[in-house]
């Protein structure tokens, strides 16, 4: 068995975000039938899915050497993720100034892009990783819980939540008509 | 020790030795991904290009699947080991015909990395009412990665 273990197993990695942070998920109306459309909450619940979709599938899949993660790659420049947001949404999220600029402290977190991927080679390689799974990474390493009111680091207890987790698997393979028998 | 991170249990930082500014290619120094396959979605833009260019560096076999073809091929000119195949995320039969085609070819899966993402999108919806931020961050994924999953515990054989 020290062999099996030795082998590295296969791994999932979610790319998630530190917008997670804006929303959990919606159960009762998670395709925004009976609310106005909001597209923070709707990027927030998004990224709180993923995170508990990589804490459930590496539950269910680490019997098989499957492990999988979940992370927030930091604030990036230069990718085209942001190319439909509007300049007031940064702005509403206390990013930047009424002229659009990026304040101070914010530009300065900014990463590059070989700084961005980082994280997520990480995930996917590190030894460090081999006997654990289904956390939340940041910074190249495996981040903290974010208990604190508000934005801050870490990772929302509501994201990592098991309740949540094991009802969004359900509602999910009923939404998509699939069924993921992880066996 | 707990068996699982469910609330949380294991959300505490390793040291890792690496920081906020550390690159993907100082994290992946020392690995070497030869014989291993990779899966990057979103792999010819960004961050994922990033990371298709790392692992492929590192020796990994790297598939990029791809709603733009055109695109891809142009980003991903002149990079070793990486293989090109249509898929759209926002089209769940594309999600299947991608995965029916890379388990028809029988090769193990060591690494599915789901990057693509969209980010404050007006509303839209794919043709089954589904809200496209949660399509593309999230159920699409989650479909991929079950379709996948034959070839994810594929690596288990013996090599």
């Amino acid at each position: 068995m020290a062999g099996l273990k030795k082998a590295n197993g296969a791994r999932v990695v979610n790319v998630s975000s530190l917008g997670h942070q804006f929303a959990p998920f919606d159960f009762e109306d998670p395709n925004f039938e009976n609310r106005e459309y909001e597209t923070l909450a709707g990027y927030g619940q998004s990224k709180t899915a993923i995170n508990l979709f990589s804490l459930e599938l590496d539950n269910r899949a680490k019997d098989f050497q499957v492990r999988a993660y979940s992370l927030h790659p930091g604030n990036i420049m230069g990718t085209e993720l942001a190319r439909e947001a509007s300049p007031e949404i940064f702005h509403q999220l206390g990013l930047s100034d009424e002229k659009g600029d990026f304040l101070p402290e914010f530009a300065a977190s900014l990463k590059t892009i070989p700084q961005g991927a980082a994280t997520t080679i990480w995930c996917a390689t590190s030894p460090l990783l081999n006997n654990l799974g289904g956390v939340y990474c940041e910074d190249a390493d495996v981040a903290g819980l974010a208990t604190a009111e508000g934005i801050s680091d870490g990772v929302k207890p509501y994201a990592v939540d098991e309740t949540n987790a094991k009802r969004l698997w359900d509602l999910t393979e009923e939404m998509l008509g699939i069924t993921f028998n992880v066996d | 020790m707990e068996n699982n991170n469910y609330n949380g249990a294991w959300q505490k930082p390793l040291g890792s030795g690496f920081h906020a500014k550390s690159t993907a290619s100082e994290v992946i120094q020392g690995i070497d991904l030869t014989g291993k396959v990779a899966i990057v979605t979103g792999g010819y833009t960004g961050i994922g290009l990033e990371t298709t260019q790392t692992l492929a560096a590192a020796g990994a076999t790297v598939i990029v699947p791809a709603r733009s073809m055109q695109k891809a091929q142009q980003n991903l000119a002149g990079i070793a080991n990486v293989e090109l195949a249509e898929m759209d995320l926002m089209d769940h039969t594309s999600i299947d015909r991608f995965a029916a085609e890379f388990l028809a070819s029988g090769r193990p899966l060591h690494l599915l990395i789901n990057n693509a993402g969209i980010m404050f999108v007006p509303l839209r919806r794919d043709n089954r009412g589904f809200e496209s931020q949660l399509v593309t961050n999230y159920l699409a994924p989650f479909q991929l990665t079950a379709r996948l999953w034959p070839a994810l515990k594929k690596r288990m054989a013996p090599e």
